[in-house]
């Protein structure tokens, strides 16, 4: 006699997600799909496609895009590589406060960014000011191609770092010194054989800075003035003061899905060609380099991460600086904080704590659930679940807002709006990290653990609750302060979504700076500066091993 | 309470893959049972669909009269063991042990389960580390952990699936005594799983030798060390050496001829109805030659190995095929390399195989394998 298959609990979590992911992933996607081909007189026709891309002011967004993205890449790439290795190999002093710093770029928002950038060397920033009054030397312009590509890179290249610092710690020592036995030279060494170990974490990097850059919509907004990239095109279309087209939009919106997904395919591609496995008995031991060397080391280190951090620094010093209606005077004072904390703790700050606390908890619930399920419960449904946990990875910020725009804005169920509409996007944008980083926890830990639970007269979803989850609990919580993080730093996705009553922290910082209050978006940035710094300072001591994924 | 289990006709396989076709077993009430065998002979799949970690795909699981196909695996009452020993890293070892009590439908109060789990730890020995986490802990206290853990709740089956292979050697013998004694104490019925024959042998009442998802043999260790049911058996319980052989037969008495015409007189243990001119295998372990300069199956010396106790040669018979041979060491007294030698054969003891090795030809072959 067979054993009856159970249908269990699990069984009942798996069709529940699944059904989630249908209506608030593949109904929208479905919709945006068809709704770029369907012409104005409301039948089926490639007219957006063929407009997109026999107009240059189109189609060169795309090149645009594409360039911005491959250099951020490149240099995002050279610039924490080079990090990586010196921090890793050799004695550098300052450690946890570099990487402090270094992770802390990476986590502010990008509209902060590009904005401090303006207001030190823009046309009428200070730095621009300052230069121009004591040499007389006009600053090269920091808008366009090059502005984006500093703004961008100085927040990617902390990521590269961290990557390739992960793979670099899996180097067992002997590879280097067998390399050093082998009569290899320092530099030689370093070509020959650490950049190929890290070559499929230096792969895996490219993909996620690429992917970031390519949606990145607020920097190209604020500093690409006439250099125009995709998202923003993609914006503007939507939201645009002029000339708004919601089909126009979504078709561009199926472009750019086209795009990162041929991305993430050639990146596939390369990186099943070399994939291995290491894991260092012996981790790589520091070296104290010669003087110079070390000088030099230490020049660029510092110097690579005080660019990259300088825009903060500024912002957070303008903050403080006494003004008139925008004006900014001698002296400081706290009225923009005044100023700012009437805007924001009505709305924005209240809104940012609970929609970042509700997408909070349920991307962590949803994520141990569906690593459970893809881990332990491996059926054809589970896969399903799998991969369609994985597809907002490809899907610019954007896009993902528009989506479900069109999927909520009228029908049986209207969310437009709503609070629960942002939370959705967080939940969907934020999943398939924190679920990766789950099924990375999860399968951690052997599946014997469970069924000792269970031989003990545990129920499998008790044994679950009892057991795994407790035993996965210091690594979903560093996870869940990364998420933190990301989640209240969002704007791309908020921007196409947020009315009036669901304004938060990023969308108040861009208004005021849309509206050039600089005092109060400067003190807003601030807040929202040290609400980041706090809770990486608590990830920080939550993680055992300081090691990072994002 | 213990109980007896009745495998009946059981079948497992993960779509295509068959990996047990059709298997019964009967295991006796609180006997030590073990399942051996090769990695990949379907052992630990066994094990687990006793304890109802694997679906059963055909055939019935007893305990006692009780059909437990459908009983979900909390509740089937089973204490098991884990190779990885599968202890809650978050709980303490008091923990750990009282784990399973607060499972239980009736619920003990809780200074009645304090007192079973200090009951259990006294018993292994851990009761000095209760209120420690498990990774302060070494191997074979983890495991004495994970053992006190499954008998508190005092199950009706003891599962224990590979549960020393982590465990240096000296430690291994030290944990196999203390299981076998805590299991003749609380007179559990046990099934245990390994691939290590020897600890087989140390721990059970009765081992089943498995092959490719068969059971090759069911006895006591002595049986199927002594007479094997077939030439896996033989060949994976204790080391020998495998011949040619050929019986024929010299006015009715059977003859066997190792290596040429050695004519051993084996009519007192070949089974009467094998006595006719056939080719066979022979199995000789190594303690069942003895070398000597009188009659035998001639030899060379290829080389030798000091065991402390024993001696181990290398030889080459004539007919070039190579065995080994044990013999008590002495002072002084060993063959140099290239020694011509005769080997002769302990004749009650070796075991005479069909030429296929499927079956013995032996009298006095015990096998409980249904």
């Amino acid at each position: 006699m067979k054993t009856r298959r159970r249908f269990d609990t699990w069984h009942l979590i798996s069709f529940a997600i699944l059904g989630l992911y249908a209506i608030f992933l593949v109904l929208p996607l479905f919709l945006l799909l068809r709704n770029s081909v369907i012409g104005a007189d409301g039948f089926f026709s490639l007219e957006y496609f063929r407009e997109f891309f026999t107009k240059p002011y189109y189609y060169t967004t795309l090149f645009n895009s594409f360039f911005v993205s491959v250099s951020v890449t490149v240099v995002s790439l050279v610039l924490g590589t080079l990090f990586a290795y010196f921090y890793n190999l050799f004695e550098i002093k300052g450690r946890t406060f570099l990487q402090t710093v270094a992770l802390l770029c990476s986590m502010s928002p990008p509209v902060i960014g590009a904005y401090s950038w303006i207001q030190m060397f823009g046309r009428s920033g200070l730095f621009t000011k300052l230069i121009k009054s004591l040499t007389g030397f006009r600053m090269p312009d920091i808008y366009g191609f090059g502005g984006i590509v500093l703004v961008i890179t100085c927040q990617l290249f902390p990521l590269v770092f961290l990557y390739v610092s992960g793979a670099l710690r899996n180097i067992d020592n002997s590879l280097l010194e067998a390399a050093s036995g082998l009569g290899t030279s320092r530099l030689k060494r370093f070509f020959k054989v650490v950049l190929p170990l890290c070559a499929p974490t230096m792969l895996a990097a490219a993909l996620l800075v690429f992917m970031r850059a390519f949606a990145d919509f607020a920097t190209p907004l604020l500093i690409g003035k006439g250099y125009q990239t995709f998202p923003v095109v993609i914006y503007n279309s939507y939201v645009g003061e002029t000339n708004t087209n919601h089909y126009f939009a979504a078709a561009i919106s199926v472009i750019g899905i086209v795009v990162t997904a041929l991305i993430f395919l050639v990146q596939k591609a390369a990186s099943s060609r070399f994939t291995f496995t290491m894991n260092a008995l012996h981790p790589i031991e520091r070296h104290k380099p010669g003087p110079l060397a070390g000088a030099l080391m230490h020049i660029y280190c510092y110097l690579l991460v005080g660019i990259a951090f300088l825009p903060q620094v500024f912002i957070a010093w303008q903050s403080f600086r006494r003004s008139n209606n925008n004006v900014f005077l001698e002296g400081y004072s706290l009225d923009s904080y005044r100023e700012a904390f009437s805007r924001i703790l009505g709305k924005a700050l209240p809104n940012t704590l609970s929609i970042g606390l509700s997408a909070l908890v349920l991307v962590v619930l949803m994520a141990i659930l569906i690593a459970y399920l893809v881990v332990r419960r491996g059926n054809a449904l589970n896969g399903v679940i799998d991969t369609l946990s994985m597809v907002p990875y490809i899907i610019p910020g954007a896009v993902v807002g528009i989506a479900l725009v069109i999927a909520f804005n009228q029908g049986p169920l209207v969310l437009t709006g709503t609070a629960a509409v942002m939370v959705i996007a967080l939940i969907i944008r934020r999943l398939p990290y924190t679920i990766r980083s789950s099924v990375a926890i999860l399968q951690q830990i052997p599946m014997s653990i469970e069924e000792a639970a269970i031989s003990l007269g545990c129920s499998q979803m008790k044994a679950f609750f009892v057991v795994t989850v407790p035993m996965m609990a210091n690594g979903i919580m560093s996870g869940a302060i990364i998420s933190w993080i990301t989640i209240i730093t969002e704007l791309s996705t908020a921007i196409v979504l947020y009315s009036v009553n669901t304004l938060t922290l990023t969308l108040a910082i861009y208004n005021n700076v849309v509206q050039g209050n600089d005092g109060v978006a400067s003190a807003i940035a601030t807040i929202l500066l040290a609400l980041t710094t706090v809770s990486l300072l608590l990830f920080m001591r939550f993680s055992k091993n300081k090691d990072l994924s994002l | 309470m213990s109980v007896n289990i009745t495998i009946d006709h059981a079948r497992k396989c993960y779509d295509d893959n068959v990996i047990i076709s059709d298997l019964s077993l009967k295991i006796r009430e609180g006997e030590f049972f073990t399942l051996l065998g090769p990695s990949g002979c379907g052992k630990t799949t066994l094990l687990r669909m006793i304890a109802g970690f694997n679906s059963i795909e055909g055939g019935d699981f007893y305990f006692n009269d009780t059909c437990i196909n459908d009983i979900a695996p909390n509740r089937r009452h089973i204490g098991m063991v884990f190779q990885n020993y599968a202890i809650f890293p978050h709980l303490s070892v008091k923990n750990n042990v009282m784990f399973g009590l607060k499972n239980q439908d009736t619920r003990l109060k809780k200074a009645e389960m304090i007192q079973k789990a200090e009951r259990f730890m006294r018993l292994m020995h851990i009761e000095e580390y209760a209120d420690r986490k498990p990774e302060a802990l070494s191997g074979g206290q983890q495991q004495r952990v994970a053992l006190a853990r499954a008998l508190v709740i005092e199950p009706d089956v003891l599962l224990m699936d590979e549960p020393l292979s982590n465990l240096d050697a000296k430690l291994r013998v030290e944990m196999r005594e203390t299981i076998r004694e805590i299991q003749r104490s609380v007179g559990i019925t046990t099934v245990y799983v390994t691939h290590d024959q020897e600890e087989a042998m140390a721990v059970s009442d009765r081992i089943a030798v498995m092959n490719l998802g068969q059971i090759q043999q069911v006895g006591t260790p002595q049986a199927i060390y002594q007479r094997p049911a077939n030439l896996f058996v033989a060949s994976f319980i204790g080391r020998t050496n495998i011949l040619k052989g050929r019986i024929r037969l010299r006015g009715g008495e059977p003859l066997l001829d190792i290596s040429g015409e050695t004519a051993l007189p084996v009519g007192a243990t070949l089974r009467p109805d094998a006595a006719r001119e056939q080719s066979v295998v022979v199995s000789v372990r190594p303690e069942e030659f003895y070398i000597t300069q009188g009659v035998g199956i001639p030899a060379t010396v290829n080389s030798r190995t000091f065991l402390g106790l024993n001696m181990q040669y290398f030889l080459t018979l004539d007919t070039g095929e190579q065995v080994q041979v044990i013999q008590e060491a002495e002072l002084d007294a060993f063959l140099e390399e290239g020694a011509r030698v005769n080997l002769g054969v302990k004749l009650g003891k070796i075991n005479v195989f069909s030429e296929d090795g499927a079956q013995s030809l032996m009298t006095g072959v015990v096998n409980d394998a249904l």
